[in-house]
């Protein structure tokens, strides 16, 4: 294998991307980054209706006005 | 003596806190958005070429990071800018190619219009019947990841059929994300403007390239 050759086998990054494989690409890591920061609830909402008669300190209920 | 405990409404409480919220956010995307838009028209001033596989990922990831880090200080909102102005710039080649269309114009005039339509119907629809639109985050975990794979196919095969399927996902991801979002907002669950506007702003991103796509391959120059 001459020198030149060689040479150029290790600087060979690969064809550059296309138009249409440049905008997947950006799709997809856009949407790596709104996946990640979706924040899933790790408890159920715990939504102030009604009466709440769990209440652990005292076992009342309370009354929301 | 009534020994029922009472309190008030907290709903009542956490209103003002979720306008704020919500007023901060819309703030903050507005200039982000305008800070993109000039770094996308700068790279497409300069004819500026793609940034590369390796070097988009490490901007995007990295810059996503530092936000995230600084979520709760000022350098935060630098980085916002750092990395909306950062993806502006990786849409600036992009908008380049379609522009040297013939019809190129109003392509991007069609996905930008689309964009805004969407965007303001959604929001305004989550704001003003105050649904809460929580149910559908894992949804929209499962098809972003589904998505991403099906993205990083297509552009590993070079597949362009999938390819506009991924956008056509994306399209309805992330409207889906807009509602998502600007319910977490309403309801308390996303305090932090900073992150609520990196996911607006993200949706938004995403939305308009997904649209710029699929408009351009619709008008059969693409």
């Amino acid at each position: 294998m001459t020198n030149d050759k060689l040479k150029q086998q290790l600087t060979d990054t690969g064809e550059p991307l296309n138009q249409t494989q440049m905008l997947s690409l950006i799709q997809g890591g856009v949407g790596l980054i709104s996946a990640l920061n979706i924040r899933l609830p790790l408890y159920p909402a715990t939504e102030a209706r009604g009466t709440d008669y769990l209440t652990p300190a005292t076992h009342m209920p309370i009354r929301y006005h | 003596m009534n020994t029922a405990n009472t309190i008030r409404n907290p709903g009542a409480i956490t209103s003002r806190e979720t306008n704020k919220v919500l007023r901060n956010t819309y703030t903050l995307l507005s200039m982000t958005l305008m800070f993109s838009a000039l770094t996308a028209g700068g790279a497409m001033a300069l004819n500026l070429p793609h940034p590369g596989l390796l070097l988009t990922l490490a901007g995007y990831f990295g810059l996503l990071f530092m936000t995230s880090k600084y979520r709760d200080s000022g350098l935060g909102i630098a980085f916002v800018f750092a990395l909306t102005g950062f993806m502006g710039y990786t849409l600036g080649p992009i908008l380049n190619a379609y522009m040297a269309l013939t019809n190129g114009g109003q392509i991007v005039m069609t996905a930008m219009g689309g964009t805004g339509a969407i965007f303001l119907g959604l929001s305004g629809y989550a704001l003003t019947t105050r649904k809460d639109f929580s149910f559908m985050g894992g949804f929209l975990i499962t098809g972003i990841v589904v998505a991403f794979i099906a993205g990083l196919g297509a552009m590993i095969f070079d597949i362009p059929g999938l390819s506009l399927a991924v956008s056509s996902m994306f399209v309805l991801l992330m409207s889906g994300l807009i509602l998502y979002e600007t319910s977490n907002i309403i309801h308390g669950g996303e305090t932090n403007y900073i992150m609520a506007t990196v996911t607006l702003y993200v949706s938004i991103f995403n939305l308009f390239t997904s649209l710029l796509h699929l408009s351009g391959a619709m008008s059969g120059d693409d």
